[in-house]
């Protein structure tokens, strides 16, 4: 998979709902096994309802949603960090079955794991004795 | 031996290393950086206190009050079976950080809630430390 940092005018009909606060490349951890490719990203704050994860042609978005906001009336006395939104994509590899991706956020982080497709998984090759 | 799913990319190298300098300039605003950023407000009755802990769980976090300092304690590992990463940016967490409050609070009402990977503590301030409105009379 390659992050793609800009989309290119080959994948510019993908569509990205509209944030209006800043958004952000949320960081994310990437590893393989045998029959997946298994994707986590920092969202805290963000629900069910506020994710969006989709793919066209080969190009995976995420965007999430930040459902927190500043306590009412109050007045921000020390602030290290602001509530962002989120925005990735991701160009996917060949071995990726895209029809069967699953996506789920839980605590804070998404998780999505994509199939790798049947071909691509290796096999094991029994070697008889000659 | 697994197969790798990703494309080759001659570009791959250069973005990820524009994405590192992407996130060394959000650091400063940063959710998930090596200890996590904290923010603090207040009313005149109440002060909360939040912080971004994305997949920590509540068993690997406490929460302490010792007279005006809030002290946060987190812990948050990756799965040590995942072993082929092709990426790794969200760092293991294991930090303490402390806040010195500028007011008194009241240590029988203190309420730590986590959800979506937010702390978010809730504190009351003493009555006897919070500013007092004085009438200004027309002389």
């Amino acid at each position: 998979m390659t992050d793609i940092k800009k989309i290119d005018d080959q994948s510019a009909k993908v569509t990205i709902p509209t944030v209006t606060r800043r958004s952000v490349s949320p960081r994310c951890d990437i590893h393989e096994n045998d029959t997946a490719v298994i994707l986590f990203a920092d969202m805290p704050g963000v629900v069910t309802d506020g994710v969006n994860v989709q793919v066209h042609g080969d190009v995976l978005t995420m965007n999430g949603r930040s459902s927190v906001s500043e306590p009412e009336r109050s007045t921000a006395l020390w602030r290290e960090y602001a509530t962002r939104d989120y925005e990735r994509a991701f160009r996917l590899g060949q071995a990726v079955d895209a029809d069967h991706i699953t996506a789920v956020i839980k605590d804070g982080v998404l998780r999505v794991e994509l199939p790798k497709r049947a071909s691509t998984s290796p096999h094991r090759i029994t070697v008889k004795a000659g | 031996m697994t197969t790798c799913a990703m494309s080759w990319d001659p570009f791959r190298d250069i973005e990820t290393m524009l994405s590192g300098l992407d996130h060394a300039n959000d650091r400063a605003w940063s959710t998930a950086g090596a200890t996590p950023g904290i923010n603090v407000y207040a009313t005149e009755e109440t002060a909360v206190v939040t912080s971004e802990l994305p997949g920590v769980q509540t068993g690997d976090l406490s929460v302490q009050l010792y007279e005006d300092v809030l002290t946060i304690t987190a812990k948050r590992i990756s799965d040590p079976a995942a072993t082929d990463w092709l990426v790794r940016e969200r760092p293991d967490l294991d930090f303490s950080r402390s806040v010195n409050l500028p007011f008194s609070v009241d240590p029988e009402h203190i309420e730590a809630n986590l959800k979506d990977g937010v702390l978010s503590i809730s504190l009351k301030r003493t009555a006897d430390d919070r500013p007092r409105h004085i009438l200004v009379n027309h002389a």
